[in-house]
């Protein structure tokens, strides 16, 4: 059984259709990257996915570990394992890292059943994962992303994943706006996250991320439909041939 | 105009005027009946009172004379601050009994004015002259009790002074009038908190006055927390003057009162003075706060900051007026101002008015307002990660009134207005507007 199941997935905003039919199967433990040039409907698939308001919707379905993902909101998809890595990731000044990652976790860990953590036990858990992404101690007492550089944010976001612990982890084009050195530290701590229980669905505008996470599979969305689906192999084709064999005009930058 | 409860309070003067403390202030006490008999309560014709209507307190009728049970003390144990001096006024006068003061340093007086009445003429008068306001008047002609403190040269209070308003008159529309003075010495030291609450059937109106001076390189923390009952009224005028190198910290938070008003008016009279003026009102139902300062920076080299923020839901209504003064002589003053408004239900209303007079050429003035809903990439962010919007909205609001009280550096200080807050944010959600 797959743990992620889209069906014939439409979905308008403001009225224009954004996704015109996206069928995509994952199973457990598996990595799939999706490339496309921009406009292509990449980001509004990772926000229909971890439930964000605003995105209607119109046709098909997507079923997650057997459930209705599209029945729960937000707070609701996270407990049951859905993680979106953000693009930009939201600065929200006066709540510190520490108390937001806290509140999350314990909200997740309640909602699972699982006991919530006391604040020694979350100090614990929070330098332990903290490591994998060499996170600096100084970065949790600052409020969440404030005052982040493009890398601290980014890696905010794999550290929030890794303590979330989800099943299926969305990377909305965390590779953007990087140099090499926190591509680097981005890309292996995503890599020590990877795990026979953890799917990843990695959206990428660069072929350049995928050297460093490299998928069991790829998909080509151009104009809000999957056109082409491959192997690792297919990267290479699109980075010496572009998205044009596609139909698509814009040709994927290569690092 | 004739208000009707103009009249009675100039009639409840006349028979109260001899049994009012302080036969030195009888004299100023008449010519204060005069000018409030003269101007009325305040109208929105006033520009400073354009956007808060005392129509409703002006038409009913409160006795500032009322007979009242006493109010038991113990009913308000929470609202004590650990560790603190208390001097409690229930409804308007000295409560001894609930009470506690330990030793203090040599020279320091901390009293209830009506112990300390007769010193204070010549501090008074000098206060009369300005112009005050009308409501600043029918204080002075009711002032009854409140607090003094003062600070020889060097005095620093080990601990914080808390003066506790609670007012109860049961089914009496009881009008209370404290009135507090700080005089502070060169180099002293000291935090005031002024804590205001009451209860009872029938509204009451607490009509305050507090005069600061700050001493040469002295400092003063004043924290004001203002929990009325919900029913109340509630206007306070704070008057402050800072001598040379004087450090002022207010910070004010209302949750309370149907209505209030709460006036902050600081001016530097010394170069190097430094006040920081913070505040705000977290509100709901129908509930009207204004906040209104002016800070007048009078000579060189002084500076002020200015954060107000304020929370509404339901139907209620902020008021910030932010006002900046530097006259002519006051080259290099460094001042700024910020107002934020966050609304929560689309009937709360928050106007916020910004009010710059320069009068000098080599300032720095920085001011900025803003009126808003809560951030929904904010809160999406936190559902994101599994936070239901209930937990994610009280995260963010929390936040955003933090920066109120932030400044508090003593704990137990910190944690009465902390728990004004709370108080506050455990009736979220339980609104339709």
């Amino acid at each position: 059984m797959s743990l992620l199941s889209v069906r014939n997935l439409h979905v308008s905003v403001d009225g224009k259709e954004i996704l015109k039919g996206i069928d995509l199967e994952m199973g457990s433990g598996e990595v799939h990257a999706i490339m496309g040039p921009n406009g292509s409907g990449k980001s509004t698939l990772s926000y229909v996915l971890s439930g964000r308001e605003g995105y209607e919707v119109t046709e098909g379905e997507v079923r997650f570990n057997g459930q209705d993902l599209l029945a729960m909101v937000a707070h609701e998809r996270a407990a049951a394992g859905v993680y979106l890595a953000f693009q930009y990731p939201v600065e929200i000044p006066g709540v510190s890292n520490m108390t937001f990652l806290k509140t999350a976790v314990n909200a997740v860990r309640r909602a699972r059943g699982v006991e919530e953590l006391d604040a020694i036990n979350f100090l614990k858990f929070a330098r332990e994962k903290g490591k994998i992404l060499e996170m600096k101690d100084e970065l949790m007492k600052r409020p969440v992303n404030v005052g982040f550089s493009g890398g601290e944010k980014k890696r905010n976001e794999i550290f929030q994943m890794a303590m979330l612990e989800p099943t299926l982890a969305i990377l909305d084009e965390t590779d953007s706006g990087l140099d090499i050195d926190a591509l680097r530290i981005v890309s292996e701590g995503v890599n020590r996250l990877r795990s026979p229980e953890r799917s990843m669905l990695v959206i990428t505008h660069y072929q350049r991320l995928l050297d460093h996470i490299v998928p069991d599979y790829i998909h080509v969305l151009a104009k809000g439909k999957i056109v082409a689906s491959g192997g690792k192999e297919l990267a290479l084709e699109l980075e010496r041939e572009g998205y044009a064999k596609f139909g698509v005009e814009d040709a994927p930058a290569a690092a | 105009m004739a208000d009707s409860s103009v009249e009675t309070f100039v009639e409840s003067f006349e028979r109260a005027r001899n049994a009012l403390p302080g036969s030195k202030l009888s004299e100023m006490r008449g010519s204060a009946i005069a000018a409030f008999a003269r101007d009325g309560f305040p109208t929105p014709r006033l520009e400073s009172w354009k956007y808060t209507n005392l129509n409703r307190l002006s038409r009913a009728a409160f006795d500032p004379l009322a007979d009242v049970a006493s109010v038991e003390a113990s009913a308000w144990a929470d609202l004590r601050i650990a560790g603190a001096d208390v001097i409690v006024i229930a409804n308007g006068r000295y409560d001894a009994a609930a009470s506690s003061v330990g030793s203090l340093p040599a020279g320091t007086v901390l009293s209830p004015l009506s112990e300390a009445i007769d010193g204070v003429e010549a501090e008074f008068r000098e206060a009369e002259e300005g112009a005050a306001g009308s409501l600043v008047a029918l204080n002075t002609a009711f002032m009854r009790d409140g607090l003094v403190l003062r600070l020889p040269k060097g005095a620093v209070l080990a601990r914080p002074v808390q003066i506790l308003h609670v007012v109860d008159g049961g089914a009496k529309s009881l009008s209370v009038h404290p009135r507090t003075l700080i005089v502070t010495g060169e180099n002293s030291e000291a935090t005031v908190i002024e804590t205001f609450a009451g209860a009872g059937e029938a509204a009451y109106w607490t009509n305050a006055v507090t005069e600061i001076r700050v001493g040469a390189n002295a400092g003063i923390r004043h924290y004001k927390r203002q929990s009325e009952a919900v029913s109340a009224f509630h206007t306070a005028v704070s008057r402050v003057r800072l001598d040379r190198d004087a450090r002022y910290e207010a910070v004010a938070l209302a949750t309370g009162a149907a209505l209030s008003r709460n006036e902050l008016r600081v001016s530097f009279e010394g170069s190097g003075a430094d006040a920081e003026l913070r505040g705000g009102a977290l509100l709901r139902g129908r509930q009207h706060a204004d906040n209104t300062t002016e800070a007048d920076h009078r000579v060189p080299h002084t500076s002020s900051r200015q954060v107000f923020r304020n929370v509404l839901d339901g139907r209620s209504r902020s008021v910030f007026q932010g006002g900046v003064i530097v006259e002519k002589d006051a080259q290099k003053t460094d001042s700024s101002q910020s107002n934020r408004n966050l609304l929560l239900s689309a009937g709360a209303q928050a106007d916020t008015k910004p009010e710059l007079r320069i009068f000098a050429d080599d300032v720095k003035c920085a001011h900025g307002a803003t009126v808003g809903d809560l951030d929904r990439t904010a809160l999406f962010y936190l559902n994101s990660r599994g936070i239901p919007p209930d937990e994610a909205k009280a995260l963010l609001i929390g936040a955003f009134v933090g920066e109120i009280a932030e400044t508090i550096a003593d704990e137990a200080v910190k944690a009465h207005f902390d728990a004004a807050i709370a108080g506050w944010m455990t009736g979220l959600g339980g609104e339709g507007a």
